[in-house]
């Protein structure tokens, strides 16, 4: 499963926490602008916290998100890199 | 408008400065070819002012020339001071016309030594009517009844520009909190109530933002005469490298004078280096305040805003304009 590895945010990524929990994040080369709401800025503050993905992958397994389809968008943009252990 | 950096050098010490990183720079003064170019670039801009910044510009050793060759353009000088001007570049600004000339002095410029002090009084006395005092909110409580004095006594403008200080990006300033902006509106509204007694109008520099007043206040503000508004844009700081900076808090958003032919060009390439992060602000709830996106306000200082993004450095700002 995917969602069993570790991620952080690519180093080249900008990012900024906006009200109500929100995360606007900026791809610098793309100038890409993708805000985050309820469920994925959580799970981006996640990531950037460094917080096990056991721990955050049970409590989105408990909301019944799709954990598998948002890493992969995430990384296919290039937002997350895989941690090598 | 745009400002020339002609020296980098300074007699004061503050340190609220958002030109010491500028400071740092190994050359210290401007060379005449630089200073022709840079007037041939804003006359071909059609601009009416020459406006002279540092460090302390009237430290140039060529002071009195310099003087002399923008007089020669018969554009305006508008100088930014921190009015510890030496006594022999003083003469050559007591020459020039009122409609000609006029000087920004910061009041809060903490000075090297005891005699600058009284020869900052001196250049008060001296150059009075052409003299605007410009105040930098550093504290949030603060209180202008001694510059109202300075004006009453020395017959300066009777005006005082009000800025608050800003950090330089990825520098180690000190600058006032957004957190204390409401402490700091406070303080302006009581100076504004004297001020109006005095009949002394106070002036925003960049960077206010709406939410610092209620609509009551900004209303009061209007009533008092403030001119009170909130923006903030590229001021065209030129260096001695020759860079057109968005401003001295942040650096990293500039061009070069090479590539550039005017201010009107060097405005459009600054505002679209910044554009990705016009639509936050300084506080997070900036970017759904319907004053922020109907351009009523400015969002604050940029330097401040980009602050809040994580990952992002002095550097990949930089690499972010190639």
């Amino acid at each position: 499963m995917i969602s069993q590895s570790k991620y952080q945010i690519n180093p080249d990524i900008i990012w900024v926490n906006e009200s109500k929990g929100r995360v606007a994040v900026i791809n610098p080369h793309t100038k890409e602008n993708i805000h985050l709401k309820g469920f994925e800025a959580a799970m981006w503050r996640s990531i950037w916290q460094g917080i096990s993905p056991l721990i955050w992958a049970r409590q989105i397994e408990d909301q019944s998100k799709n954990t598998e389809q948002i890493l992969t968008k995430w990384l296919n943009a290039g937002l997350i890199t895989v941690v090598e252990s | 408008m745009a400002n020339i950096i002609i020296t980098t050098i300074c007699n004061a010490n503050c340190s609220f400065c958002f030109a010491r990183e500028n400071a740092q720079e190994s050359q210290k003064f401007i060379t005449f070819d630089d200073l022709n170019d840079r007037i041939d670039f804003i006359q071909s801009s059609g601009l009416s002012q020459i406006r002279l910044i540092g460090g302390e510009p009237t430290l140039h050793p060529k002071f009195q020339e310099i003087v002399s060759r923008i007089r020669s353009t018969g554009l305006d000088l508008i100088l930014f001071s921190n009015g510890f001007i030496p006594q022999k570049n003083l003469g050559c600004l007591e020459e020039i016309p009122q409609e000609k000339f006029a000087v920004l002095v910061n009041v809060n410029a903490i000075s090297k030594g005891e005699n600058l002090e009284i020869l900052r009084q001196e250049v008060l006395r001296s150059l009075n009517i052409k003299v605007t005092l410009g105040f930098t909110i550093l504290n949030p409580f603060f209180d202008l009844s001694p510059y109202y004095q300075w004006i009453n006594d020395y017959g300066l403008q009777r005006k005082v520009r009000l800025g608050l200080a800003q950090p330089i990006f990825g520098g180690g300033n000190q600058y006032l909190s957004p957190k204390n902006y409401r402490n700091a509106a406070q303080s302006i509204l009581n100076n504004a109530q004297k001020s109006k007694n005095e009949n002394i109008q106070l002036e925003f520099d960049c960077g206010f933002v709406r939410c610092m007043f209620t609509n009551e206040e900004w209303q009061q503000l209007d009533d008092w005469g403030v001119i009170a508004e909130s923006h903030c844009g590229p001021n065209l700081d030129i260096s001695l490298d020759g860079q057109i900076l968005h401003c001295f808090s942040i650096s990293q958003i500039a061009t070069s004078l090479d590539k550039i032919d005017s201010t009107k060009a060097a405005i459009t390439k600054l505002n679209d280096q910044r554009k990705l992060f016009r639509e936050f602000g300084i506080y997070p709830h900036c970017s759904e305040c319907p004053e922020l996106n109907n351009s009523r306000c400015c969002g604050g200082c940029l330097s401040l805003t980009l602050r809040r993004f994580h990952n992002l450095n002095p550097e990949v700002l930089r690499k972010m304009r190639q």
